[in-house]
């Protein structure tokens, strides 16, 4: 892939970077702090995706080597796989919340196991997930090389703090829902938002419950996206999918959008009791998908049930060994 | 003033009524202002002599806002 670099606002440039499943292209960002560069994400840790990096980076004169700092959105393989490459080539500062740490050595931890871990299963099967063959879901970045995250951030970042580099300033917000440390920064002086998955204008986000998962990673989502709104932001850079102006209107239809979802999961659950499996497979049932599409709407069903059940909308009950949920 | 409309079915597995909060719930998603709902057709789907979902069509209305660029 050739390299594409486009400077979206004075000294900000969106770098796209290629991804092996879709989406199929990662926005990640350059900053210049003016005397110093900031990386907002890092792209994969595969070939292509690094030799993309290091084509923009020329394109200014610059290299890996010569980034200050890097800022993790959250740990995901496409947005924090490439951090420790970068950090050990660069020395850079890098930056991730506290609880993105914890989630980058729960999912190493899971590189060398053997299975899913017995309270992983008994999860899934609770949910009414139908017993499979979970091995042979196992993602490629486990055993490619595609996510060689940094385990010893230097700073963690924290809600309100503001990381000065070079002359920039850049305000964390903690945006949790998507991932539990999720942040986005805001530029204030530029009035620009890097929002990574948490606002995107095209698609919504996953939102799911896991073993793990705090108790309602939905209503976290929404409260971060009342939250964002309270900034005065006129450009939005977002990690998958263009930039855009709005991010008032946008957090609004992401919000209205999971509101419908739920509606539509409770409208099925008026009269009968359904796990969060067979709800997704009502909702989401519609055309053929792999097991790992249905286990992914499985966890997201379930965020928006216990949401529901927070919220007193619905009730939640076992029905043998499984857990199922029922309108209130 | 100008009104735009645009044509949706709801389908629940309930009743008439929530396949119309349904049908106006998803258009709320995209679109904001819409002030009236007119039904304009009704199916039951029928499975072992049974209703098993109720399908609305309705015609969703909304004012159409003007911007104003500053």
């Amino acid at each position: 892939m050739s390299a594409k670099i486009v400077e979206v606002h004075p000294g900000i440039y969106e770098i796209f970077l290629p991804l092996p499943a879709r989406p199929t292209i990662i926005n990640v960002w350059l900053i210049d702090c003016h005397g110093a560069w900031a990386l907002i994400d890092t792209g994969m840790n595969l070939p292509d995706s690094i030799q993309t990096l290091e084509q923009a980076l020329a394109t200014l004169n610059i290299k890996v080597e010569d980034i200050d700092v890097l800022f993790g959105t959250h740990h995901h393989p496409d947005h924090f796989g490439a951090s420790a490459t970068i950090q050990q080539r660069s020395g850079a500062q890098v930056y991730l919340h506290r609880l993105e740490q914890e989630k980058v050595a729960r999912v190493l931890s899971m590189f060398g196991m053997a299975q899913r871990p017995p309270e992983a299963l008994r999860f899934f099967e609770r949910n009414g997930v139908p017993p499979h063959n979970y091995e042979g879901l196992r993602p490629a970045f486990y055993s490619n090389g595609a996510y060689i995250p940094t385990q010893t951030p230097d700073k963690y970042l924290r809600d309100g703090d503001i990381v000065k580099v070079g002359e920039r300033r850049f305000e964390v917000i903690w945006t949790p829902g998507h991932s539990p440390g999720h942040s986005v920064f805001y530029l204030p002086d530029d009035k620009v938002m890097v929002v990574g998955d948490h606002l995107l204008p095209r698609i919504t986000p996953h939102v799911g419950i896991y073993p793990d998962s705090t108790p309602d990673p939905l209503g976290d989502f929404i409260n971060s996206h009342l939250k964002i709104q309270k900034f005065d932001v006129e450009l939005v850079l977002p990690a998958h999918g263009g930039t855009f102006h709005d991010h008032r209107h946008r957090a609004n239809q992401i919000i209205e959008h999971h509101r419908y979802r739920e509606e539509e999961m409770l409208d099925l659950l008026k009269h009968q009791a359904m796990t969060a499996w067979e709800v997704a497979q009502q909702v989401w049932g519609d055309e053929e998908r792999p097991f790992a599409q249905w286990m992914a709407a499985t966890f997201e069903t379930l965020a928006h049930l216990e949401h529901a059940y927070l919220e007193g909308r619905a009730r939640k009950f076992e029905r043998g060994d499984k857990i199922v949920f029922q309108a209130a | 003033m100008v009104e735009k409309t645009i044509r949706l079915t709801g389908i629940s597995a309930n009743s008439i009524e929530d396949a119309v909060q349904l049908a106006v719930a998803r258009a709320s998603v995209t679109i904001t202002g819409i002030h009236s709902a007119k039904v304009i057709g009704i199916e039951a789907e029928i499975e072992d002599k049974r209703v098993t979902r109720w399908k609305v069509t309705v015609n969703c209305t909304f004012r159409v806002t003007e911007s104003l660029h500053e």
